[in-house]
């Protein structure tokens, strides 16, 4: 008899503290998963805020660029290896401001000597693929690239043309990360979502100073997400009072260890150039 | 005076050894943390090695030859591996691809780049980029163009269509670990995810990163199942030879240190473990074993005799612990001979056995006896059969000398005559056996796609913008159409392919055009043509140098030898000499060399290295050895016949390889040094017997070779057994150059044994019966003297 009281008595305790452990549980996984709930709504709409922010920021950004009609600066484009072997290729650049459509440009070779005189002429369009002409002096002749991606390198360096050029705002979409410093400067740090489908990057992180909205570094994130190369702007220098232009960009690529300088010089801006100087009609004649 | 303090030190203290011993183990066993597993073949190769240095200097400029295969093929091997459904499978994988990691360059039929001109619009895109929008007849028309190009043709996709490939380009950092095995896996995942929605293709993957793999896969399996092998052996062994399982407890405890110092000094200094160091456990506890068997063998012998237990142990250390630190110390100037090996892998091997033979030594003449003395291990009364049979086989050495000096040698000369059937080869694929999942898929696609080995040629033009000049670029069409003609090759990659294609598609694609543009300009303005419409991961930068002033062609062969691969790199090297000599002039002003790079010839290049390299070392060694036991043996006569006797069975074993394989490769060079050390422990206890019996007991030459048999010949038989039987299981290794080495080792030690008990008695009774009875007389006065 006292046995089997006992064992009831310790049952008893059993189930009460079993129940007990159920209910206990269950209130928690409840407030968690509304706690959860408030937080996911909390992101989200975190989220919308940081992409309006970016996108905000970035066309901000543009804008200081406009009215600068056109532009010419002269390159001197460096190669190095990881085994410090070098190679020089110099260009014009030229581009022209659009206030419809992206912006035209028109890249001149200038060396190497075989290269001498290639003319590539691209326009940018903001929804749809770029056109691209080159003008080859030993053909005589202006082809026509059709291709839709212009994510290669440009000609053998570890820039890829989109890197290279003034990029359209609507190219990507965008994020606002956190504020930052860069050189010592409040900044931004974007981040950046090529829309093209076929474009090398998978995103960018890009820093802009909170002041005038120049990038000084570009990380970009390749297909697979992992870090590829990044880019450094330095020696900033304000033009016809009102457009910031850089004298260097280094690219720097993390998985090869290779680099490529862009040394700028001679740097124009309203030089009266016209949509004739950026057709292709025109390339032939441009370039003697 | 020393030696008799030392053991009297020992037997009065046995505790106080015991416990440094162990202190011993457990300062040394701290390295064994930092060990690790390499699975970069770059381990078998020296820093500064001409042929690595080349592929660092190509990869600095051309990217990381590091890639994956992946490969699509039907379930039923005839069907085509192009059917619309099949194109959709690759189509994804190519996209998927991009996916794994370090991944730079992904091509397939599906992504190819294909040069189109229509008018004067250049459209450099793929011509099957959505299969599934395609109809039958545009998806047929499109894989006859594709075929038509050299760069997919027997690469991405077979001539007979039955297998089609995703070529990934990986860029992984140095010493890749982690890294390979991680893009492994997730290609294995990636696969298995595809079997899965495609049921009927079958899926499977090749390439370096793969071949890598495979050399730790083999590394650990070799360590997981070799060791144990090696202990059972050594378990089954010893209780038949030792008949009390305490003594075989006491031996593999002793043995089992003995591999943990000689891994935890290791892991001080030289942390990586590579396929080769695998096997140096086994081996530190083969040689350990025998030391422990010599000993106990002495030990018992001395209990028969009805000494106490203390006194058999203190007479035991007195008669043999000579020996056996003379025999320690060739077997590790034996080991040590293989730092003259070409590939730093090996000396690894050399120096971490020669470590473990120390400190096998040291165990074995101090833990074992202490350990006698704390708990005295019982003593069957019984002698052996082997104990029993030496008596016949001296009576019989005795009557007919001249008959077992003959037999043995006929039979060994017929082995030596298959020396010169050897040549230095290795088969890079023959590494691995059939059960490797890496050898299977290599074979198939070798069968139906292309080959495995790929070797790289850097050709320099003139100068910087150099390689724009139609010459230079004649120059790389008709090599590439030279190599192509060869029947080694699988397949070749070359720049003027590309420039030919261009020139064609800018003619309205007229056939006719398919050559080498006249003028550099516009060759050059083509390329930046071309170069303007590529999009990531299909760049030229992996054949062009930057400065234009070099491009790279790459040479993929079928499955072959070492051999074949240096014989076609000759050929190639004087069919450039003759045909394109502004190319080898070019050459000449760089720092590297002309010849084919990559890791295919850097195997190729290592065997045929090794062999002179290790023949050096092997001499060297030989000449210590010699040294050490001739002023040991204090003969110099008896000590050179056992060394002539010991080059026999070594010589003998590559004879008899020569009818065996023929093929000597990287591991199969280091046997003679190995085994040097090893054999020459035999002769020297045989000798010290025999010159014991015949000096301090004044015995006749033949009851002197009687007892010298009934003593040691006794330990030697069991110490051979205990040898070959040990080294005989690494044969059982999947890792083809470890088996080897283990079977040949076994072997030689087999015929050292024969060449010992058979050949060097009647010798030895015959030259001292006849020529040398007044100098050893000499001698035995010299040594009663001194």
């Amino acid at each position: 008899m006292h046995l089997i009281r006992k064992a009831s008595y310790q049952q008893a305790i059993y189930w009460l503290t079993l129940s007990l452990t159920v209910l206990a549980s269950s209130l928690t996984v409840s407030i968690s998963a509304l706690a959860a709930t408030a937080t996911s709504e909390q992101a989200t709409q975190a989220l919308t805020e940081a992409k309006q922010r970016g996108y905000e920021i970035a066309r901000l950004a543009d804008m200081q660029d406009l009215g600068y009609s056109d532009m010419q600066v002269n390159v001197k484009m460096i190669l190095l290896d990881a085994m410090g072997r070098r190679a020089e290729r110099s260009l014009a650049v030229s581009t022209l401001e659009m206030t419809k459509d992206g912006d035209r440009s028109l890249t001149l070779f200038l060396s190497p000597r075989d290269q001498k005189g290639t003319a590539l002429l691209t326009h940018a369009h903001p929804q749809a693929s770029d056109d691209q002409w080159l003008y080859l002096p030993a053909l005589r002749r202006v082809k026509r690239i059709t291709a839709h991606d212009r994510s290669g390198p440009f000609v053998g360096s570890e820039f890829a043309y989109e890197d290279m050029i003034r990029q359209e705002v609507d190219d990507y979409s965008y994020r606002l990360l956190k504020s930052a410093q860069i050189e010592g400067k409040p900044a931004w740090l974007l981040e950046r979502t090529p829309k093209d489908a076929h474009s090398g990057y998978s995103k960018q992180h890009v820093w802009l100073d909170k002041q005038a909205y120049r990038i000084w570094r570009i990380d970009f994130y390749d297909r697979k997400h992992s870090l590829l190369k990044t880019l450094f702007f330095e020696d900033y220098q304000q033009y016809a009072n009102a457009y910031w232009r850089p004298l260097r960009s280094i690219m720097e690529n993390h998985q090869t260890g290779k680099k490529t300088i862009l040394e700028y010089s001679g740097y124009h801006f309203k030089n009266g150039l016209t949509t004739t100087q950026f057709s292709q009609y025109q390339l032939r004649n441009q370039t003697h | 005076m020393l030696q008799n303090m030392l053991i009297r030190w020992l037997v009065g203290y046995p505790k106080t050894a015991f416990c440094l011993c162990l202190l011993l183990v457990a300062i040394t066993c701290s390295g064994l943390s930092k060990l690790w597993i390499s699975i970069d073949y770059q381990v078998y190769y020296a820093d500064d090695d001409p042929y690595r240095l080349a592929l660092k200097n190509l990869e600095s400029q051309y990217g990381k030859t590091q890639n994956a295969y992946l490969v699509i093929q039907h379930k039923d091997p005839k069907a085509n591996a192009v059917t619309a459904e099949a194109l959709q499978a690759l189509h994804k994988l190519t996209e998927s691809a991009w996916q794994i990691p370090f991944s730079q360059r992904v091509t397939s039929v599906t992504n190819y780049k294909f040069i189109q001109a229509k008018g004067d619009d250049i459209k450099v895109a793929p011509l099957l980029d959505n299969p599934s929008s395609l109809s039958a007849t545009e998806i047929e028309t499109a894989l006859q163009r594709l075929q038509q190009e050299p760069a997919v043709n027997q690469l991405l996709l077979s001539n007979d269509k039955t297998m089609a490939a995703v070529s990934v380009g990986l860029h992984l950092p140095d010493n890749p670990i982690a890294e390979t095995r991680q893009v492994t896996s997730f290609i294995r995942k990636l696969l298995a995810d595809f079997e899965q929605r495609y049921p009927q293709l079958h899926f499977f993957a090749s390439g370096s990163v793969f071949a890598d793999e495979v050399f730790a896969v083999a590394t650990e399996q070799d360590l997981l199942t070799l060791i144990p092998l090696s202990y059972g052996v050594l378990i089954i062994i010893l209780v038949i030879l030792l008949r009390s399982t305490r003594a075989m407890l006491l031996v593999l405890s002793i043995v089992t240190l003995s591999v943990t110092i000689a891994f935890g000094i290791k892991g001080w200094f030289n942390p990586v473990i590579s396929p080769v160091t695998a096997f140096a456990p086994s081996m530190i506890m083969i040689i350990a074993v025998a030391d422990c068997i010599h000993l106990l063998n002495g030990f018992m012998y001395h209990r028969r005799q009805s000494l106490s237990h203390s006194a058999a142990i203190i007479e035991t250390l007195r008669l043999t612990s000579r020996p056996v630190i003379l025999t320690s110390v060739t077997t590790i100037i034996g080991f040590l001979g293989m730092n003259f090996s070409s590939s730093p892998a090996f000396h690894d091997l050399g120096n971490v056995v020669a470590i473990g033979v120390g400190a096998a030594l040291l165990l074995a003449l101090v833990m074992l006896p202490a350990w006698l003395l704390i708990k005295p291990i019982p003593v069957s009364p019984k002698q052996s059969v082997v104990s029993r049979f030496m008596p016949y086989l001296a009576e019989k050495l005795t009557q007919h000398p001249y008959f077992f000096l003959a037999a043995s040698l006929l039979f060994s000369l017929l082995l030596i005559v298959g020396i010169s059937q050897n040549k230095i080869n290795e088969t890079f694929i023959a590494f691995f056996d059939n059960s490797f999942e890496f050898r299977q898929n290599a074979e198939a696609i070798d069968q139906h796609l292309t080959g495995l080995h790929r070797i790289d040629y850097i050709l320099p033009a003139a100068k910087a913008e150099g390689i724009f000049q139609p010459s230079y670029l004649q120059s790389l069409a008709s090599f590439s159409h030279w190599l192509r003609q060869q029947p080694e090759v699988a397949h070749v990659e070359t720049y003027s392919d590309i420039i030919k294609r261009l020139n064609q598609a800018l003619h309205g694609d007229n056939p006719a055009k398919y050559h080498i543009p006249e003028k550099a300009e516009l060759i050059a303005q083509y390329q930046l043509l071309y170069e303007l419409s590529l999009p990531y991961g299909h760049d030229l930068n992996n054949r062009i140098s930057f400065n234009h002033d070099a491009t790279r062609m790459t040479v993929r062969l079928w499955l072959t030898d070492s051999a074949a691969i240096l014989a076609f790199d000759q050929r190639v090297q004087r069919w450039l000499a003759e045909q394109a000599p502004n190319i080898v002039k070019a050459q000449q002003n760089l720092p590297s060399d002309t010849q084919g790079i990559g890791i295919d010839m850097m195997f190729a290049h290592i065997a045929l290295n090794n062999i002179p390299a290790m023949y050096y070392g092997t001499l060297v060694a030989l000449f210590l050895i010699s040294f050490i036991i001739i002023a040991a043996l204090r003969s110099l006569k008896v000590g050179s016949l056992g060394m002539l006797t010991n080059l026999l069975p070594i010589t003998m074993a590559f004879g008899l390889w020569g009818w065996l394989s023929g093929q000597v490769g990287l591991s199969i060079s280091v046997v003679a040094s190995l085994t040097l050390g090893l054999v020459v422990d035999d002769t020297v206890h045989l000798l010290h017997r025999y010159l014991h019996a015949r000096r301090q007991q004044g015995l006749s030459p033949a009851a002197a070779l009687s007892t010298t048999l009934a003593s040691s010949g006794v330990a030697i038989v069991k110490t051979s057994i205990v040898l070959a039987a040990s080294f005989a299981v690494l044969a059982a290794s999947h890792y083809t150059p470890n088996a080897q080495l283990g079977l040949l080792t076994a072997i030689t030690i087999i015929f050292a044994l024969i060449i010992d008990l058979l050949l060097l008695p009647p010798l030895l009774f015959l030259l001292d019966q006849r020529i040398t009875q007044p100098s050893v007389i000499k001698e035995l006065e010299h040594a009663s003297h001194s």
